[in-house]
């Protein structure tokens, strides 16, 4: 989550978007909290309280990284963690390629 | 599908780890063939470590070069276990280059030391077949047929399932001729012939492929390439078995 929240300072000026959900139906708000306490985290995190997200997205493993680009199309999906910031950072370079 | 494997307090990829027991499964395999055809299976399994370990660390330092603005901001990821930091190509090259120079310092005749490594490609065909089907890559097409299963939201064709299933004939043709006296590299041309056979007959069944032209895929036009330079080379081996016998 730190090479996250250091990706999305870095990116978010190119109109990259980073939303964290969190399953809230199986986790609870304050933990939510303490961990946006903890990791210092400035992005938007989702509350997915009925467990919708998980359903729609068919979320098997926790966490499960989805990459999608300007059209809306998923690109790519990393299942578990935790992601290197290097993997994280390439795949964002590769949908960043012609907007730059 | 199960793109994880829970093991007590470890979550293992489990494409990852169907890959690394075929390794293992297949490597198994060559050694015991080869060492029923009295080829040196030591060197046989020297040079598929050699080989690996050379892929792994091309793969990774030709990514690593590929992205290096990347990873002068992350230096720590240049060590990393994920297998999203690996460039196939690289990694194939190193591998390809490694065996090369093994097989040349130890004197393995090339055609023997390729028909001896035949089960090994066989069996991993199959785990690549079982790990796509674990991370539900190289699925299929939408389908209506009874057989179709409900994949990324759609029912589509088990194109996962026909790998394997391909894969699994494949490695069995193989086994059942092994014991034939046939000319060197025999098996091995056999091998590729088949598996480029059922390559061009089940990528249309993929959904996610790349269209080459008019509807033919990528993977067609090149296994059609393997499948034509196969062809050559088997009836080249053919006819020197048949101008040593006369």
């Amino acid at each position: 989550m730190p090479a996250m929240q250091r990706a999305f300072l870095d990116y978010q000026d190119e109109g990259v978007i980073f939303l964290a959900v969190n399953s809230t139906s199986q986790d609870s708000v304050s933990a939510v909290e303490n961990f946006i306490g903890q990791y210092g985290i400035t992005f938007p995190i989702l509350l997915d309280k009925e467990g919708d997200a998980m359903d729609s997205y068919q979320i098997s493993s926790l966490p499960t990284t989805y990459f999608i680009d300007r059209s809306g199309i998923i690109r790519e999906v990393v299942i578990g963690g935790p992601m290197a910031e290097a993997l994280l950072r390439t795949r964002i370079d590769k949908l960043l390629i012609g907007s730059r | 599908m199960f793109p994880t494997v829970q093991l007590g307090p470890l979550n293992i990829q489990a494409p990852g780890l169907v890959i690394i027991i075929s390794l293992w499964a297949g490597l198994s395999l060559a050694e015991k063939f080869a060492k029923r055809n009295g080829y040196p299976a030591d060197k046989i399994y020297n040079l598929v470590l050699v080989s690996l370990i050379a892929g792994v660390i091309g793969a990774r330092l030709s990514f690593v070069l590929s992205n290096i603005s990347v990873f002068a901001v992350s230096l720590s990821s240049i060590v990393s276990l994920n297998p999203g930091l690996l460039d196939p190509f690289g990694g194939t090259v190193t591998a390809l280059l490694a065996a090369v120079i093994y097989g040349y310092k130890n004197h393995l005749e090339i055609w023997s030391t390729l028909d001896t490594l035949t089960p090994f490609f066989a069996v991993v065909m199959i785990g690549i077949g079982v790990s796509h089907l674990s991370s539900g890559n190289a699925y299929g097409a939408e389908t209506s047929l009874p057989w179709g299963f409900n994949l990324w939201g759609a029912m589509r064709h088990p194109s996962q399932v026909y790998e394997i299933v391909a894969s699994s004939v494949t490695l069995l043709i193989i086994w059942h001729d092994f014991s034939k006296n046939v000319s060197p590299g025999i098996h091995f041309l056999k091998f590729f012939i088949i598996t480029s056979i059922w390559i061009i007959l089940l990528e249309g069944f993929r959904g996610d492929s790349q269209i080459f032209v008019a509807g033919i895929r990528s993977n067609q036009i090149i296994a059609l390439i393997t499948l034509a330079v196969s062809v050559i080379l088997y009836e080249e081996r053919i006819s020197i078995k048949a101008n040593n016998l006369d």
